[in-house]
Parts: C-alpha cells; sequence; structure tokens
C-alpha cells in the first residue's frame, strides 16, 4: 500500500470512528467473496477520483449508528446511501487536509456519486481495477480507493 | 434565553450529525430546525427567523454562500449570521468564505467540541443583544 492510500485509509479510520463509532479492523485472508456494493465517488479536481464501497448492510449500520435507528429497520436501509456519502464526503476533505504534498493548491471536491455493483465477478473486477484497499468494519467489507492523479 | 438555529444541508445524516453533536454540547441551543438545501431554508427562514445558521457549501439549488448572499439581501433576514459546517480542506477557499459573508467555519467531521467553540460566541452576541 503506498503512502497516500494509507493516509486515505486513516482518513476513513477516522471518520467512521468520530462519526458512525465504527472501528476498522484488517480483513481475514479467507473473507468472503463480495456479492454487491454500494458505491460512492467523489470526483476530486479533473483527474482524480475517491472512492469508497460498501455492502448495503454496512451502509445501513452506519445510518443506524448516526441516525439513532432501530437495527435493521427499513429506514436504515433507505438512509444508508446517504450515510454512506457523507461518510465518503468528509473523509475525503480530511484526506486532502492533510495531503501536504499539493502544497495548498487542492483541487475542488465534487458532490459525490453513487451506484451499485451486483454480482460477485463484477465486485472483484472493479476492485481489481481501482487497486481497492479493503478493510473490515461491522463483519462487512468497506473499501477505499484513489483513481487518477492527485 | 432561548437560541436557535437552522441546520441546512442536502445530506439527512449530516444534520442529524450536527443535532446530535449540538445537543450534546449543551451550549444552550434551545430549538435546531433542519433543510434540505438553500431554497428550503430561504423558506423556512421567511415563516420564522432563527439566531444562526449553520449551512454546508455544496448543496443542489443553493449553495452555502449563495444562501447567505440571499440572507445578506434580504432586510427581513438580515442581521442572521451564517456559519459553514463542511468537509472543504482548502485554506484558501475557506478564507474567502468571510469576504463572502460567511461568519464561521467549521470543518467537517465536526464534535461536540468544535460546535462548541463555533456557536457559542454568536449565543453569547445574541444574549447580550437581549440584556
Amino acid at each position: 500500500m503506498d503512502a497516500k492510500t494509507e493516509l486515505l485509509l486513516e482518513a476513513l479510520a477516522e471518520v467512521m470512528e468520530t462519526t458512525a463509532f465504527i472501528s476498522l479492523a484488517p480483513l481475514p485472508e479467507q473473507a468472503a467473496p463480495i456479492e454487491s456494493l454500494l458505491v460512492v465517488t467523489i470526483q476530486i479536481g479533473e483527474s482524480c477520483k475517491i472512492h469508497i464501497a460498501a455492502p448495503a448492510a454496512l451502509a445501513a449500520a452506519i445510518a443506524t449508528n448516526v441516525l439513532m435507528l432501530d437495527p435493521g429497520s427499513p429506514e436504515a436501509d433507505e438512509r444508508g446511501p446517504d450515510a454512506l456519502k457523507e461518510i465518503l464526503n468528509v473523509t475525503a476533505g480530511l484526506y486532502l487536509s492533510r495531503a501536504d504534498w499539493l502544497a495548498g493548491a487542492i483541487p475542488e471536491m465534487q458532490i459525490p456519486q453513487s451506484r451499485i455493483i451486483q454480482g460477485t465477478d463484477a465486485v472483484a473486477t472493479w476492485l481489481k481495477s481501482v487497486d481497492a484497499q479493503i478493510a473490515l468494519a461491522e463483519e462487512n467489507p468497506v473499501a477505499i480507493a484513489i483513481e487518477g492523479a492527485l | 434565553m432561548g437560541f436557535s438555529i437552522l441546520i441546512v444541508d442536502d445530506s439527512a445524516t449530516t444534520r442529524a450529525l450536527i443535532k446530535r453533536a449540538v445537543g450534546m454540547a449543551d451550549i444552550g441551543v434551545t430549538e435546531m430546525r433542519e433543510a434540505g438545501d438553500g431554497l428550503a431554508a430561504l423558506e423556512a427562514l421567511r415563516e420564522q427567523r432563527v439566531d444562526l445558521i449553520l449551512a454546508d457549501l455544496h448543496m443542489p439549488r443553493m449553495t452555502g454562500v449563495e444562501l447567505a448572499h440571499e440572507v445578506l439581501r434580504d432586510p427581513a433576514l438580515k442581521g442572521i449570521p451564517v456559519a459553514v459546517v463542511s468537509a472543504e480542506p482548502s485554506a484558501e477557499r475557506i478564507s474567502a468564505l468571510r469576504a463572502a459573508g460567511i461568519k464561521g467555519h467549521l470543518r467537517k467531521p465536526c464534535t461536540p467540541e468544535s460546535l462548541r467553540d463555533l456557536i457559542s460566541p454568536f449565543v453569547e452576541a445574541a444574549h447580550g443583544r437581549q440584556n
């Protein structure tokens, strides 16, 4: 893992902890294939994207904690995507504020966009294409990736 | 003495986070209202004034800066301070917010302590005016 990706993962861990009270852990080596991912992407300037991806169950868990909902409630499922977008928004901002190599010339962040990737093959292909780093959160995988130059 | 705030953000998650942290900060905020974007905020403000607006920067339909401009232009709303709570990482762009009429800024993630530091001066100023 390169230094920039490590910095991004640290930012994600901090935001998950302080915002959603969820700690990150290393992904077990024998982790099960991921069947579906909610992918949220922020465009940074013209040439960089930061992605966060998680199963809907983790997004719902984040919403449950942040909004103090009943676990497993339909509202947690509905609010999950918005909660994951906010996690990425704050993570990206924190990461960029710590990116010393930018020397203060920080590109603008766009509004996050989301989509769903279905199927273990499609998920695996996407994770490999963006060289995602995957951690464990609430017994679910969460992936983070930087695509393009920053 | 009461103190009311309007939280403006297109993310329900963020609005809930800010409300939770303000509650935990225990700084004398007696009413917290919400709006999903700048246009909804203006409609809410024309029905009932608040003592402070906490707004995100990047929102659809109307940004936080555009909202601040509208509040400054409207005689009925002028005097309501607008502070920004955002993930904006650039110190330069944050400095430019002051010139645009923004009265305070807090970078996310926000904690009860950071919200206390942001909001307390506005509470004290409002109570000073009431006395």
